[in-house]
């Protein structure tokens, strides 16, 4: 797992890792570490887990198609006040306005597609870059 | 800093006449989705009237997690017999709120209550 160092100001922390999810589970665990550190209650903490799994699931499935030789870059920044996520792949992205609502009735039945739902139910902000490859998350600490 | 260690998942099923009940405790993350996805689709391999998913020690679980549990349902429901969930925890059921799976499946406070309903 390569770490790379962002410029000072921003304190923010880079990782880019192969897209298999044993190499992204000690991902998720350096940033939960970061937000245990930073006194995020549990509350906060669990959200950010299911968000950080989801981004990372549909970096792996979607957007790298389970291609073990790509990547995925994420970038990460814990505040005493926040905690914001960047997660990154190497595939062509996607339009995320265009994924179909799973809380429809009629999408209720389907065992996928829940990823982005509850990724912005559980993050205060979701926001996806033009291309749609990288996908950015922020948590407020609140105690 | 290590983050506080998650529990593994642990999937436990119980046969009784006419009921499944299948326990699934710690954290049904995304490396581990796919194990509860095999064992849930195992259990229900053969029909079975009445398939009960106990989550009352269940700590965490993700959308594929969730799927685990529909693709059981839609199997199950293929072959005529039906899922109950009992237990779960107040973020899990916050969950199943949000994603509006607590309209497609009946979830019932004990394990006893949900086979009983």
């Amino acid at each position: 797992m390569a770490r790379l160092p962002l410029d000072q100001d921003s304190q923010a922390i880079e990782l880019v890792i192969p897209s298999q999810l044993p190499a992204a589970k000690k991902l998720e665990r350096a940033v939960l570490a970061e937000l245990e550190g930073q006194r995020f209650p549990e509350v906060c903490r669990f959200a950010t887990k299911l968000a950080l799994e989801e981004a990372i699931t549909n970096a792996i499935k979607h957007g790298n198609r389970n291609d073990p030789d790509k990547h995925i870059t994420l970038r990460f920044r814990v505040t005493p006040q926040e905690a914001e996520i960047w997660v990154a792949d190497e595939g062509e992205g996607f339009d995320p306005n265009r994924v179909p609502d799973p809380t429809l009735d009629e999408n209720l039945n389907k065992p996928n597609g829940r990823g982005i739902m509850l990724m912005r139910a559980y993050m205060d902000k979701v926001g996806y870059n033009q291309t749609g490859n990288e996908v950015r998350l922020i948590k407020f600490n609140r105690r | 800093m290590d983050a506080p260690m998650e529990r593994a998942l642990r999937v436990d099923v119980q046969r009784q006449p006419d009921v499944v009940v299948v326990t699934v405790s710690g954290s049904a993350t995304m490396e581990m989705s796919a194990e509860l996805n095999d064992r849930l689709i195992e259990t229900v391999q053969d029909p079975i009237p009445l398939l009960v998913i106990d989550l009352a020690e269940l700590d965490f679980v993700c959308s594929e997690g969730l799927g685990a549990i529909v693709n059981a349902h839609l199997k199950c429901m293929r072959q005529g017999g039906c899922i109950r969930l009992a237990g779960p925890t107040k973020p899990i059921l916050e969950l199943l709120d949000l994603t509006r799976l607590s309209k497609l499946f009946s979830i019932f406070p004990t394990v006893d209550e949900a086979i009983k309903a």
